[in-house]
């Protein structure tokens, strides 16, 4: 671990399809996999690249970015203010929804807490007042009900499906 | 091979997106598939909003029983039901608004340790013999519901961590007792007079307190010792006011205010 007065600490992560990235510590220790890499090896040498097997180079780019922003956001004390939001904001907008599942996955399997919760809100307000069909293509889920359990499930909270319009 | 990876999205990040949307939405995507038919059920905030009033017909609330029945979640940090009026009938006044009692386990154990934040329109609040408060509640807010002023008092004495506290319009209260322990961490409170009622008295006596706004007869309103008030929002709802006990107030009681509206 670096010590004050030491040089910035670089953390090296690969990703699944070989790109090698160097990251300053305090944005890769948001991390939690990377995190408890580092406290269950302790001697771990400086130069120990840290794989990646479950992520690829442009989601975790686009999570670096995010992570960067938000430890600068908490040195400076900008932490819930509206700087903040206004970076969420920007930083969502041009994301695709196969991007934002990509980072999703990769926020998950990464385990950062912050990163997830912005993530999984930005969804669900992305398939706010959308059809079962579209949510079914979003997801990618295939409907694996007969047309009666379907009916069934639909007849048990008919509350929930009132003036909803069919697709 | 996009679509096999995101069916990967482990059952809890599912639930965590399912909770930030209305609950209602969130019941609709039982429909999904098989794999979503009880996902639901693990929503860590139930939040109705927005139920349409009608005046002449009674909103059927059992849908509200129902999902506390089947929520399985081991904790729920928010819940939320609001009824939507429309602007010309709510001015219309006295309307009598359909309540709806809130089912016993809505006091159990499980949520009343994992609650954060209660908002409830039109609810009927009678906690059961066993209630022992709402451990983690820190934002409670009441509009149109119908509770006792005992029941006011014992959620101030058993939530200890409640910081925001709002009484809106609210049946049958005589005597409203804001007051209690020292180590009450109340720092927000809300009170609004419901016009038809009959006189009413709200004491405040919270060390921690604020910021307070008190709409109503401000002969009705007896204040403690309040040292961290620095906000005071006081409307008078009558045109007869004495100014002598607003001179009262002003002087002895808020004189260490930073903010003071007073309107009549």
């Amino acid at each position: 671990m670096s010590k004050l007065g030491q040089a910035k600490r670089i953390i090296f992560l690969k990703t699944a399809d070989g790109q090698l990235f160097e990251v300053d510590e305090p944005v890769a220790m948001e991390f939690e996999i990377v995190k408890s890499f580092f406290d269950e090896n302790e001697d771990a040498a400086d130069d120990t690249v840290v794989p990646l097997p479950n992520v690829s180079a442009e989601p975790l780019a686009g999570i670096i970015e995010f992570c960067k922003a938000h430890v600068e956001f908490r040195a400076n004390g900008a932490a819930g203010k509206d700087e903040v939001k206004k970076f969420n904001a920007e930083y969502i907008k041009e994301k695709s929804n196969e991007q934002l599942k990509e980072l999703i996955l990769a926020a998950n399997y990464l385990n950062i807490k912050e990163m997830l919760d912005f993530l999984t809100e930005t969804i669900a307000n992305r398939l706010k007042n959308k059809s079962v069909e579209y949510v079914r293509a979003f997801f990618g889920i295939e409907n694996d009900f007969t047309p009666q359990e379907e009916e069934a499930v639909r007849k048990e909270y008919e509350w929930a499906f009132e003036g909803v319009d069919e697709d | 091979m996009e679509q096999d990876r995101i069916s990967e999205l482990p059952d809890e990040i599912l639930h965590h997106i399912l909770s930030f949307m209305a609950t209602k939405f969130a019941v609709q995507t039982s429909i999904l598939s098989t794999r979503w038919r009880h996902l639901w059920k693990f929503i860590s905030t139930i939040h109705f909003d927005s139920f349409p009033y009608h005046p002449f017909c009674s909103i059927d609330y059992s849908f509200v029983d129902g999902t506390l029945e089947q929520h399985k979640a081991p904790q729920l940090h928010e819940f939320l039901v609001s009824t939507t009026i429309r602007g010309d009938l709510y001015t219309k006044s006295p309307i009598s608004f359909p309540i709806f009692d809130l089912p016993p386990s809505f006091y159990a154990q499980h949520y009343s340790q994992s609650l954060k934040q209660i908002s409830l329109g039109c609810a009927h609040l009678n906690p059961t013999l066993s209630f022992e408060g709402f451990s983690s509640l820190k934002e409670l807010r009441l509009w149109r519901c119908k509770l006792s002023d005992e029941v006011v008092q014992e959620i101030v004495l058993k939530c200890k961590l409640l910081e925001s506290f709002t009484i809106d319009k609210c049946r049958i209260l005589k005597y409203v007792r804001i007051f209690g322990r020292s180590d009450m961490r109340l720092k927000h409170f809300t009170f609004v007079w419901r016009p038809q009622q009959s006189p009413l008295m709200v004491e405040v006596d919270a060390p921690s307190l604020v910021s307070l706004k008190f709409c109503g007869h401000l002969s009705r309103l007896c204040l403690g010792e309040l040292p961290c008030l620095a906000e005071a929002k006081l409307f008078h709802d009558s045109s007869a006011i004495d100014v002598g006990f607003v001179r009262e107030i002003l002087d002895h009681k808020l004189a260490h205010l930073q903010l003071l509206g007073v309107d009549y």
